[in-house]
């Protein structure tokens, strides 16, 4: 009889450790499940915020291109005409020798100014940066800067270009920009020296001026900061990530790194790849 | 009063999917309309012990319970990737195969085949572990587990044959002593499980209500 409540006993314990069994496998399930779904909505939530981040980039571009076009059109190409214009009037009362060669002249500047106009039809646009692809946006860039004789640029190119992805080198080209707009409006700087690495595993973009330089960490605490975070953010939105070097005085060197093979854009890397 | 309980929750899981017959219509669910059918006539008929043959009705459930090792099992199959069909299938006719064995040279027929069942069972909980980590594989699908009908048979599943195994395990040597404590357990047990797993099967085909889904 006692063998036969022992018998019953393990039955009892027997059947609660199974359940017990079968809680867990399901509650882990549940976990799991939970863990999965949660990590669904934070990739989707990175996803729309990759997008709006792009968008901005994009619109940021245009933004510039069209203060350039502006200023281009309102300093040189305006004033170029209106001067035409004046050289023009003052002709009438000329000889014809004088005539001729006002013409010539004239002709000349709207030569040149129609040069102008067909170098701001090339402006960059976005979808120029797509074209071109980045190395070239950049050099293009640089070469329209240099005509200004305000900074002086260099570009160094090391290792076989490459292409990567298209949202990549758009936001990569906004982070140039916006260093680029740093050195030349709050920095002072005089030179720039732009490195681009193509490397296999490796894309370096490195960006140094001789500018006033600043303290990261103060710039970083301040409000005015928000240029090197969201060189940071974006930088990181890509997968890769973004080194600022600088120090009053002694100019500042922006440094983006990036693996170009990674699909994934949304970086940060830190959700799990899998759940659980 | 346990026992009438759970033959209540049987006849609520086969009403259930009568009123929801439309929606399961053209799903592998539509099945369970003639099988929980077949289980209410076989409660039924036990209750006014129809089946006693030899003093036992253990001939009727040895077919009863063979059907739905079965009709689970094939369920199951359905709903697992394809290309695990093949061999699953032949995991499910070898245990049918041994059941067959079992019950007509091993045990008997007019005995219980437990050892059967408990292979039945343990085919059933891999499915049903299968079942699981197939679910836990499925990436880039935002899933709701408590509204997914197959969660819930695979759970009713899984908890109605863990809770019987040991019982059935001890079957033929308790039975040979006739224990009155151990048919008190049997009530316990057999009429829990019963009432875990039709009320998950009630709880699924009311998930037909809120989405369509492909499990």
């Amino acid at each position: 009889m006692f063998q036969q409540e022992e018998v019953i006993v393990l039955i009892i314990a027997g059947t609660i450790m199974l359940l017990l069994l079968g809680i867990f496998i399901v509650s882990f399930l549940f976990f799991y499940q939970k863990k999965h779904n949660s990590h669904i909505t934070e990739k989707s939530q990175l996803q729309a915020q990759f997008d709006q981040e792009l968008l901005k980039a994009q619109l940021e571009i245009q933004e510039q291109t069209l203060t350039h076009v502006s200023r281009e059109i309102h300093d040189n190409i305006g004033q170029v005409l209106s001067f035409v214009k004046l050289s023009l009037a003052s002709a009438k009362k000329m000889d014809d020798k004088q005539k001729n060669q006002k013409i010539d002249e004239n002709r000349e500047l709207v030569a040149q100014a129609i040069t102008d106009l067909r170098d701001l039809s090339k402006s960059l646009s976005f979808e120029r940066i797509k074209t071109l692809g980045l190395q070239q946006a950049i050099a293009l860039e640089l070469e329209r800067i240099n005509k200004s004789d305000i900074i002086k640029t260099h570009l160094h190119t090391t290792g076989e270009v490459y292409e990567m992805d298209g949202q990549k080198e758009l936001v990569l080209f906004r982070i140039f920009q916006e260093a680029l707009n740093n050195a030349f409006k709050h920095a002072y700087a005089r030179n720039l020296r732009i490195s681009l690495i193509y490397a296999a595993d490796l894309f370096t973009l490195t960006i140094e001026d001789d500018g006033a330089g600043f303290s990261v960490a103060d710039k970083l605490k301040e409000n005015s900061g928000s240029g090197l975070k969201n060189m940071d953010n974006r930088a990181a939105l890509i997968g890769g990530s973004a080194t600022i070097d600088s120090l009053p005085g002694e100019g500042c060197c922006i440094k983006i790194s990036l693996d170009p093979i990674t699909r994934e854009n949304y970086a940060n890397g830190n959700y799990p790849n899998s759940p659980g | 009063m346990l026992q009438n309980l759970s033959f209540v929750f049987e006849v609520l899981a086969l009403v259930i999917v009568i009123i929801q017959y439309k929606k399961i219509e053209r799903t592998p669910y539509v099945f369970f309309l003639p099988y929980l059918l077949l289980i209410v006539l076989y409660e039924l008929g036990s209750f006014f012990y129809l089946f006693v043959i030899n003093k036992s009705n253990a001939w009727i459930t040895n077919i009863i319970i063979s059907i739905e090792f079965l009709f689970y099992s094939c369920l199951l199959i359905v709903l697992l990737d394809k290309k695990l069909r093949a061999r699953l299938v032949i995991l499910v006719l070898s245990a049918f195969l041994f059941t067959v064995v079992d019950v007509f040279a091993i045990q008997g027929f007019w005995d219980l085949g437990t050892i059967a069942i408990l292979v039945q069972y343990v085919v059933l909980i891999v499915l049903v572990c299968m079942f699981f980590s197939q679910l836990m594989r499925r990436s880039g699908e935002h899933l709701s587990l408590i509204r997914l009908p197959a969660f819930w048979i695979n759970t009713g599943l899984l908890f109605f044959c863990l809770a019987e195994f040991m019982f059935f395990a001890a079957f033929t040597y308790m039975t040979a002593k006739k224990n009155y404590n151990y048919y008190m357990l049997w009530l316990v047990i057999s009429n829990m499980a019963n009432l875990i797993l039709y009320s998950c099967l009630s709880i699924s085909f009311l998930c037909f209500n809120k989405k369509k889904l492909s499990y």
